[in-house]
């Protein structure tokens, strides 16, 4: 008997895995906070939880190296609360596209979407 | 330079040449050690002409006729954070009506067409300096230790008398650019 078939299911159950989206459940939305309220407002990351689960899901996990080198620092965000593998942690989502999930007793975890162009200050003022 | 600084040359983060010393911009690496930058600098494309270990051991990593890529993306106006008359009225309330991510990109555009001092130092009118430190969380870097400030004064003291610069010309990554705002917010040059 060949052992392709067996071992094709076995690839096909680990590619599954490793393309499947952040385990990521129970979004919430807390705060806008803005360091630039001038220059920050609301309505660049008027996201509503669906979105911000949308962000997580296209974003990518990255280093601080690649959040510094690749990224821009914007001075507000939307906060709150989701289950991330599991554990109750805080995240924020950063008008440059950018986010970050802080669960307890965990490191913290960076993310940045490329991709994300249209959840970004939709509209301008 | 002076033997205080160890040659340790990377041609990988070099871009062309440097127009002029006008500023120094000093940052912090997000790496644990010299040598875990100096793995990234034989890869990448990004990087700064000094590098200050933890204990105080300083490296030049590029060449001081040479650009390198440091400062990031957009530069941040000038004029808004120190004097805001200096900024164009008009121009500036255009450019603020914009979302976000727009206005990083028309300030970045407006910024450039100015000459420095008028605006913060760009990749092709400043030096970079490094210093070994890891970015913790979303508020802070490790501190800068005692002996690379100690480190940082006297190189930035020498480039001073090299390039005539003052200390006005000192600045830290996120006054010129967007990025984490602890970035070499411990660093003491004078």
């Amino acid at each position: 008997m060949s052992l392709r078939p067996w071992l094709f299911g076995v690839w096909v159950i680990l590619a599954g895995c490793a393309a499947s989206p952040p385990d990521i459940d129970e979004i919430s939305i807390s705060n806008f906070r803005s360091g630039e309220p001038e220059r920050c407002r609301p309505s660049d990351v008027a996201l509503d939880e669906g979105e911000i689960a949308s962000f997580f899901k296209r974003a990518e996990p990255i280093d601080g190296r690649t959040l510094h080198d690749e990224y821009d620092w914007a001075p507000c965000y939307l906060e709150g609360t989701l289950k991330y593998r599991g554990k109750a942690c805080i995240w924020r989502v950063r008008a440059g596209a950018t986010g970050e999930i802080e669960c307890p007793a965990t490191e913290l975890y960076f993310f940045g979407c490329k991709a994300c162009g249209d959840l970004f200050g939709r509209s301008t003022r | 330079m002076s033997d205080r600084v160890k040659p340790r040359r990377f041609q990988t983060i070099e871009h062309g040449d440097l127009r002029g010393v006008s500023a120094l911009v000093v940052h912090q690496t997000d790496a644990p050690t010299a040598q875990h930058t100096f793995n990234g600098y034989l890869a990448k494309g990004s990087g700064a002409h000094f590098l200050i270990e933890k204990n105080g051991v300083i490296y030049q990593t590029a060449s001081l006729k040479k650009r390198c890529y440091h400062v990031g993306r957009y530069l941040r106006s000038k004029c808004l954070a120190t004097d805001q008359a200096k900024c164009d009225t008009a121009q500036i309330q255009t450019i603020q009506a914009l979302t976000w991510t727009l206005q990083i990109r028309a300030l970045d555009r407006y910024e450039r067409t100015k000459d420095y001092p008028e605006r913060y130092p760009m990749n092709a009118d400043s030096l970079g300096i490094e210093l070994v430190g890891k970015h913790l969380d979303a508020a802070r870097y490790e501190e800068v230790t005692a002996l690379q400030n100690q480190a940082l004064q006297w190189l930035v003291a020498e480039l001073y008398g090299h390039f005539g610069l003052t200390p006005e010309d000192v600045y830290t990554h996120p006054q010129i650019a967007y990025k984490h705002p602890g970035e070499a917010s411990s660093a003491v040059w004078q």
